[in-house]
Parts: structure tokens; sequence; C-alpha cells
């Protein structure tokens, strides 16, 4: 029994199980998660794939991430996915309201392997794109938070000197983080006028 | 007899209940603690829910609930003795939510006839319920399948241990297996010759996804069907007993393995803790989510039975 190759795309959104109009936050939480499933001591795995499974595996992995991460390619790979789209699409999970996002977030994420291919950053205009795809107003994280509209305001806007002190824009970054779904500690390593100051 | 039947009827064949089997291959992972629990959340959000215990050779859905497991058991319904299946339905401490108890009065029971596992499935749905939850025994019988592929939707409970996590591997293959029984022999046979080959030194092993995309290029016409067939199965995860953050991540480490090797959609659906208090809930004979409603497990339950009610009512 063989698998051809070839016969139809490899199915990069089925691997990390995201339909395909996911964002890039999306995407680089499936890859991490995919990443950490397929492991060689995860759980997941057990009595289920071989090793020779996992190698392959692994490699889909990283040329899926490495494709989906970079718009162009993306485009290129969407045109002849949705061209030929022979798989069906699931979307596992999509229904379910997620459960503590902010628990899931694993302990692992500071592994410095773990952050390989997340080079990217959140500019402003960034954040406000991930913002406004989840339907999620300033009021509604300035009204949760506690945190004034004009602060949030300033960090979509990467306006620096509305906060005089580093502390007080790290504490609202992560706080606006948790709203929108992001990871605190990356959006704080990755927001831009963080990052040029050291 | 008959009056009070047709009395009933109207109500019930408005709508037939939604119905859950919570499963899992191994023993002592929570089926009967979790059924307990979700049924007594989607009570105090006023469904109307009866719990059966299926667990036929070791019933004890009664105690996760606190009841003694008197009265009418299944067993009086198998037999005949009884002939209205609302008729077995016990009432439990919350409101709407009743229990129709398993326990083993008849020491035989464990073994279902065919003809009385037939019965008991053609009769889920004519229980007066919004909400039917099936707590199922563990191992991988056709009695316990039977009601796992039957049910609208399968949950299936998972502890974050490699025998546990064998277990669920193995009771899912036989529930693809079973849910294909009406598949021609030819092909179930190849499917368990797939199912059950032995990983030998780390070398390539087939899986489920790749039998069926083989089955494409074989049988372009039959092999929509086969996939259709498997997709129907609505499966959901909990992980159970978690005790350190990183285990909360199985449940979508095995979403993505299963998907894969299944080519199936199993949901995780949440996860709960290890507590004590579960066990000190268990000797006051009183069910968890009443006795201690502001525990994080308890908040947990209800999240999970509304998730899947949103489910439900799409």
């Amino acid at each position: 029994m063989n698998i051809k190759k070839g016969d139809s795309p490899p199915d990069y959104y089925t691997l990390f199980q995201i339909p395909p109009e996911a964002s890039k936050i999306d995407i680089i939480n499936a890859y991490r998660h995919a990443k950490l499933a397929y492991q060689q001591d995860s759980l997941a795995i057990y009595s289920l794939f071989s090793e020779q499974d996992l190698d392959q595996i692994h490699a889909q992995i990283e040329e899926a991430y490495s494709v989906l991460s970079d718009p162009v390619k993306r485009a290129d790979y969407d045109a002849l996915y949705l061209h030929t789209g022979s798989h069906p699409i699931h979307e596992a999970g999509k229904n379910v309201i997620p459960l503590h996002r902010q628990h899931t977030n694993s302990p692992d994420n500071n592994e410095p392997e773990k952050r390989s291919g997340e080079e990217d950053t959140y500019s402003g205009e960034a954040l406000r794109e991930i913002r406004e795809s989840k339907n999620i107003t300033l009021d509604q994280i300035a009204y949760k938070t506690k945190i004034s509209k004009h602060y949030l305001q300033a960090i979509e806007d990467e306006e620096r000197e509305h906060f005089p002190e580093t502390v007080y824009l790290r504490g609202y970054l992560r706080q606006y983080a948790s709203q929108v779904g992001l990871d605190p500690d990356r959006l704080v390593r990755h927001y831009p006028p963080l990052s040029e100051q050291e | 007899m008959p009056e009070i039947k047709q009395a009933q009827s109207p109500q019930s064949n408005t709508r037939q209940p939604h119905v859950w089997a919570v499963g899992g291959g191994k023993g002592g992972v929570g089926k009967s603690f979790i059924s307990a629990n979700l049924g007594l959340a989607l009570g105090k959000q006023g469904k109307r829910v009866v719990l059966v215990d299926l667990d036929l050779g070791s019933a004890n859905l009664h105690t996760c609930l606190g009841m003694s497991g008197s009265g009418k058991t299944l067993s009086d319904y198998l037999t005949g003795e009884i002939s209205d299946i609302n008729d077995l339905v016990h009432k439990t401490e919350i409101d709407h939510v009743g229990m129709i108890s398993g326990a083993a009065d008849n020491l035989q029971i464990a073994n279902l006839k065919y003809f009385q596992k037939a019965k008991l499935l053609r009769n889920l749905k004519s229980i007066d319920a919004d909400y039917v939850i099936l707590d199922l025994g563990a191992g991988t019988s056709f009695n316990t399948l039977d009601f796992f592929v039957e049910a609208d939707r399968g949950l299936i409970s998972v502890m974050p241990d490699p025998t546990s996590i064998e277990n669920t591997y193995r009771f899912l293959k036989c529930v693809f297996m079973r849910k294909l029984h009406s598949a021609p022999p030819e092909t179930k046979m190849l499917m368990n010759r797939v199912l059950t080959q032995r990983q030998q030194d780390g070398k390539k092993t087939h899986s489920l996804a790749a039998f069926l995309s083989v089955m494409d290029g074989l049988h372009p016409e039959y092999a929509p069907e086969l996939r259709d067939n498997l997709s129907s199965l609505q499966l959901h995860l909990i992980v159970n007993q978690v005790l350190e953050p990183r285990d909360t991540e199985l449940g979508h480490a095995m979403q993505m393995t299963c998907n894969r090797y299944f080519a199936a959609n199993v949901d995780y659906l949440g996860y709960l803790h290890h507590d004590k208090l579960v066990l000190q809930s268990l000797r006051q004979r009183s069910p968890f989510i009443t006795a201690y409603p502001q525990s994080r497990n308890a908040v947990h339950m209800e999240h999970m039975a509304s998730s899947l009610m949103t489910l439900d009512e799409h």
C-alpha cells in the first residue's frame, strides 16, 4: 500500500488543523501546537506513529510553516490548493469555545527551539488587524482590562511617548495580548517600539 | 398502561433527545464521573436529562450521583418486567435530571444478548428528555462500541499517561472499525490489517488516513461514502486528571494526531484537574458538582456542557 506523493498537494491546512482563511497568528499558533504534538516525547503520538512516520511528519510541519508563513508562497500554494482541493477541509474544534486560552499556553514556549521561525514582529498596524479580525473593539478591551482606551490606541499607533516608563507599556501590552489571544511574552519581545529601544 | 404511554408520547415525539455517550478504552479514567457531572451541569441549565448507566458489569454511576442504586434497574427492562423505559428513571438531587440504574442485581447482565442490545438501542431515543447521556463501560466489546457509535456524540475521557493513551487509540480504532460494519468484507479486512499492524523497528506504519486515500484511488465510486460514514462520528476529547499545565496541551496534540491518523475530526472539548475533592465528594456520597459548585472542575464541567449544547443547538 503506497501513498503516492504528488497526486494532490500536501494538505498543510489539514495538517495544522486550520481553515484556509486562517490568520498569521493562527498559523504561528498551529505551528507551535504541531511541533509540540509530534515531538519525540509527546504523549499524543504514543503507540500511533513509528519513528519513520515522525521524521516524515516533522519535515512536513517545517515545510508547511515555511510556505504558510510566507505571504507570497502562501498565495501560490492557495491557488494550487483551492484549485485541486481534493481533501475536505477539517475545521476541528472551530465551534468549541476555547477553554482558558491563557492557561493552555504551554510553559515550553521559552525554549529557544520553539522561538525559531518566529522572527515576525507585531507592529501596531498588525495588532489592529489581528484585533479587528477577531471583532474585538478597543472599548471592549478597555472595559475588560480597565486600561484607558487612550493608551490602547497609543499601542496600536506605536506612540511610544505616551508611556514615560517602559514598564507600563510592557504591562499594558501583556494585557492587550491576552485579550486578543496572543502570547503576552512573545508580543512584548516582538513589539517594534520596545525592541528598537534595546 | 397504554393510556399513560399515549399521554406521554406527543411530548416526546415532538423532539427526540440528543444522545451523548461517554467512553474511552481504559477503566478508571472518569467516565462515570464525567457522565454524572455533565448531566447535572445540563440540568442546572434547565435541560431535562436522563443518565443511563450502561457499564453493566460494574455499574457505579449511581454512586457518582450520590444515590444508592436500589430500585428498578435496566435488567428489569431487559427481562421484560417493565415495558416502558421511562418507568426506570430515578430522580436525582437536581430537578429534571433522572438516572436509569445499571446496578448489577443480575450477574449475567454484562453479557447483553443481541436482541436486548437492539431493544435498548431502539428505545434510547424514546426516553422523555432533552439529553440522554450514556455512561459506557471500559473495553472494546461490541456491546460498548455499538452504543458509542450509535450516539449523536461520543465523548472520550483520556488521562495524561501512556496506558490511557494507548487504550484510547485502541478504542478509537475499534470505533472506526465498528462504524464500517456494513462495508464489504474485503474493505473491512484491509482496514483491519491496517489498524492492527505491529510496529516494526520504527518503520513506516499505515494509517487509516492513508488507507482512505488508497481507497479513493481504488474505488472512487465507493470511497466518498466510506469517508462520509467515518466523518459522521462526532467525537470529543476530555483530558482528565491534569496535573501540570503542559498536560492540557495533550488535547490539542491528540486532536492533531487523530486527524492525521484517522482522518477524522476529534475535538478537544476541555480538561479537568486532578483534585482530591473528587474523592471527598464520592466519600460524602454527594455529586461533585453540587458539593463543590465553585471548584475549578465544576466550572470546567459547566463550560463543557454549554459548549456541547451550543453545538447541538446549531
